[in-house]
């Protein structure tokens, strides 16, 4: 009697667990979490505290796509995207021309000769906007994301070629740096997205970003890499997300300034990479807000270029 | 057995030796981390395989049911079975984390059949044949030890008890019905449901939702006291098996000679797999058995078309397991998956996908086409089942002898031991 109340049972909870399976198949709905969602509100909460820098004006530019944003010796400032555009110090237009091409980034030299990140080549302008001379950079897939410049040499970050190639001013190939060489140390860059930026150190070496590593490296003109900071973390002092920064530019003492995209926002590090301050945190930028360009004067103020909003945004220290 | 003990180590540890190779592989991007809590969902579905490690299950499956047959029909050993189980628990259950499997295999035959953009991969093409042919000609010794279902299932078999026949065959037919509706949805692309409600695969994967982990306990436990719950009644493979069984060449045996009829070994299968002998008197007389044969043949044809028309009339309510049916349905009738203050996940990818409303109400409407047809199969093979087996329960097969009932023995090889004939001496 025994044995046969124990089958009666168990095959009940046989017939129980072809039930459930039955309405599983049938009658639930399907989950409505997804499991893959992430919830970044958290991050895009700003502590007050950290924030080092207040927005002291803004430029609007009146430009259909607007990329790229760089700052002369006499704090002139460049805007380069669909047009190309100069103002001087008190925000007055001077120039403004339309490019042949969208233009994705720009640097201009200390003889004030502007050169333009066009998608496969290269322009060189003067400030009154004349073309002086252009050469082919990359190859015919290439996506020119960063431009830097000193006194004798162009360095352009290839987002596709995942490369920075190295030209002298007049457009003469010289050297590739950043591919990878484990032999060497070099990591290799890692790009997932089309942001790659390039900038010059205080001491000629150049500074390139990794974002799909999450930090900056430095290479000397002969391609060796001297150093690298920066770390992975959804913590303010590390990058997050896909791939970050997405932007550098460099202050007069050596600190770097970052942007990030997915949580938009701007960070300034020391020159050995220690996260110091916020200049502006996401809830200063519009939804879906990326590829913040950036650009310092001479009197460290940071300007934002802010495509969504079409503006330069410029940050004084408080 | 110490040496096939041995053996079966040192195959497992190769294994996870040229497994390694997979793992030393270095990550190209480093993989985020998240410190919100946030915790990245693992993915269900093993890792592909080189294709080399894929033809290296094939020739562990062939090994171990050469093996296993060679254990059952030549050596008559309990032990050996077991070795073979345990090694199998360890290859395809935990190293390969439950797949392939000659059971899902069912679904992605039935979708290369009907699916002309599928190309089944030849390993699983093999996988699903290789058992069958050997069940043609030895029995289900696949599902003696070779199948890790059946496997895990059959060393927790500790009290088993003895079902009543009657029983034992009405939850039979489960498996086949079971069978019907994975070839329904693989046949029309809605989902392979054998792998999703596979109980054991998220204990040899380490992972599966909590009603996955619940109902995989619960077979355990069942299976403590009724032998191999899952392989009786549920598993569609075994329903195949158990048809082709009845057409074996060879079959293992209880006695290795002539029965004696000692009984000894009438209590000895867990799985109520033995045929005990049907005295002469009770054989038939010819013209009864004509009779009824004559009468259930008009039956089972009534069956079919009966059984073909009631599925048929269900088609709508079976094409809604379909997600693109859920999916048209949710959006005619405005229900958003129940979903309240913003859109469901599945209507964001719709409308993010560019297709219109009207293109997936088409797409929707054809495949409630496929299932009104295949509804009809549907319906009418599961009336041939209950109509086959009610002709099952009225023939009396005249037999002298304890032997294994060829569709539902599963080759396990536990009742040889309780048999004191010895082998004829060659």
């Amino acid at each position: 009697m025994k044995k046969e109340f124990i089958i009666v049972f168990l095959v009940i909870l046989i017939l129980a667990v072809i039930a459930f399976m039955v309405n599983d198949l049938f009658f639930t709905h399907q989950s409505q979490v997804n499991p893959y969602e992430l919830n970044t509100d958290s991050l895009k909460k700003t502590d007050s505290h950290l924030i080092g820098y207040k927005e002291i004006s803004q430029i609007h530019v009146a430009m259909d796509e607007l990329n790229g944003i760089a700052i002369d010796k006499n704090d002139h400032i460049l805007v380069a995207g669909s047009n190309l555009i100069v103002y001087d110090q008190n925000y007055k237009e001077l120039q403004n021309c339309k490019l042949n091409e969208v233009s994705n980034c720009l640097t201009v030299s200390s003889g004030n000769e502007i050169f333009l990140g066009m998608q496969t080549h290269i322009e060189v302008r003067n400030m009154q906007c004349k073309l002086l001379r252009r050469w082919k950079c990359g190859n015919t897939e290439s996506v020119l994301t960063g431009i830097a410049v000193d006194d004798e040499n162009v360095f352009v970050a290839d987002a596709e070629a995942r490369l920075v190639h190295q030209y002298d001013l007049k457009g003469k190939f010289i050297n590739n740096m950043g591919m990878e060489d484990t032999l060497k140390g070099v990591p290799g860059i890692i790009i997932r997205s089309p942001f790659f930026d390039v900038a010059m150190g205080r001491d000629d070496e150049i500074w390139m970003v990794n974002p799909g590593m999450y930090q900056l490296e430095a290479f000397d003109k002969k391609g060796n890499m001297k150093s690298s900071w920066g770390k992975q973390s959804e913590e303010i002092d590390g990058f997050c997300g896909c791939c970050n920064p997405t932007h550098i530019a460099l202050l007069s003492n050596g600190s770097f300034v970052s942007s990030e995209k997915a949580i938009p926002r701007v960070k300034i590090y020391s020159q050995t990479g220690e996260f110091q301050c916020i200049v502006a945190g996401p809830n200063q930028f519009d939804e879906g807000t990326k590829g913040l360009d950036l650009a310092v004067d001479s009197k460290n103020k940071i300007y934002v270029l802010d495509p969504v909003r079409k503006q330069i945004r410029i940050f004084e220290k408080k | 057995m110490n040496k096939i003990k041995n053996i079966a180590v040192y195959l497992l540890f190769v294994m996870l030796t040229l497994q390694a190779f997979t793992l030393s592989a270095k990550n190209r991007f480093p993989k985020p981390e998240f410190e919100s809590g946030h915790t990245q969902p693992v993915t269900i579905t093993p890792s592909p395989r080189a294709i080399f490690f894929e033809y290296l299950d094939l020739v562990v499956l062939l090994a171990s049911l050469t093996l296993i047959s060679w254990f059952v029909m030549k050596k008559r050993s309990r032990k050996g079975v077991f070795g073979i189980s345990v090694f199998v628990i360890l290859y395809f259950g935990f190293y390969r984390e439950g797949c392939i499997c000659s059971i899902g295999a069912i679904q992605n035959i039935t979708l290369a059949l009907f699916k002309v953009n599928y190309t089944i991969p030849l390993t699983a093409l093999l996988f699903f044949l290789i058992p069958i042919v050997y069940t043609l000609f030895v029995g289900r010794t696949f599902c003696a030890g070779v199948c890790p279902l059946g496997a895990i299932q059959d060393i927790v078999a500790f009290r088993p008890m003895p079902v009543k026949a009657w029983l034992e065959k009405v939850l039979g037919i489960i498996p086949f019905i079971y069978l019907a509706f994975a070839i329904l949805y693989a046949a029309t692309g809605t989902d392979f449901v054998i792998c999703r409600y596979d109980p054991f695969v998220g204990f040899f994967r380490m992972d599966a939702s909590f009603a996955m982990f619940l109902i995989g306990g619960l077979f355990l436990l069942i299976g403590v006291f009724i032998a191999r719950p899952y392989c009786r009644f549920l598993c569609p493979y075994g329903a195949l098996l158990n048809i082709v069984s009845r057409f074996s060449f060879k079959h293992m045996s209880i006695t290795p000679a002539g029965c004696i009829n000692c009984k000894l070994c009438e209590n000895a299968c867990p799985f109520g797999a033995i045929d005990m002998p049907v005295p002469h008197k009770e054989k038939e007389k010819t013209e009864v058995i004509v009779r009824r044969y004559v009468i259930l043949s008009l039956v089972i044809p009534v069956l079919i078309i009966a059984g073909g028309f009631i599925a048929s009339n269900f088609h709508e309510n079976l094409a809604m397991v379909h997600h693109k049916v859920k999916l048209a349905n949710e959006i005619m009738n405005n229900t958003n998956y129940g979903v309240i203050g913003k859109d469901a996940i599945e209507i964001t990818a719709f409308k993010s996908s560019g297709q219109t409303t009207e293109q997936l109400y088409t797409e929707a409407a054809a495949i409630v086409d496929e299932f009104n047809t295949g509804s009809w199969f549907f319906g009418g093979f599961i009336g041939l089942v209950f109509g086959l087996t009610l002709i099952g329960l009225t023939v009396f097969k005249y037999h002298p002898d304890y032997s294994p009932n060829k569709a539902n023995c599963l080759s396990c090889a536990r009742c040889m031991k309780y048999c004191p004939v010895l082998p004829e001496k060659k």
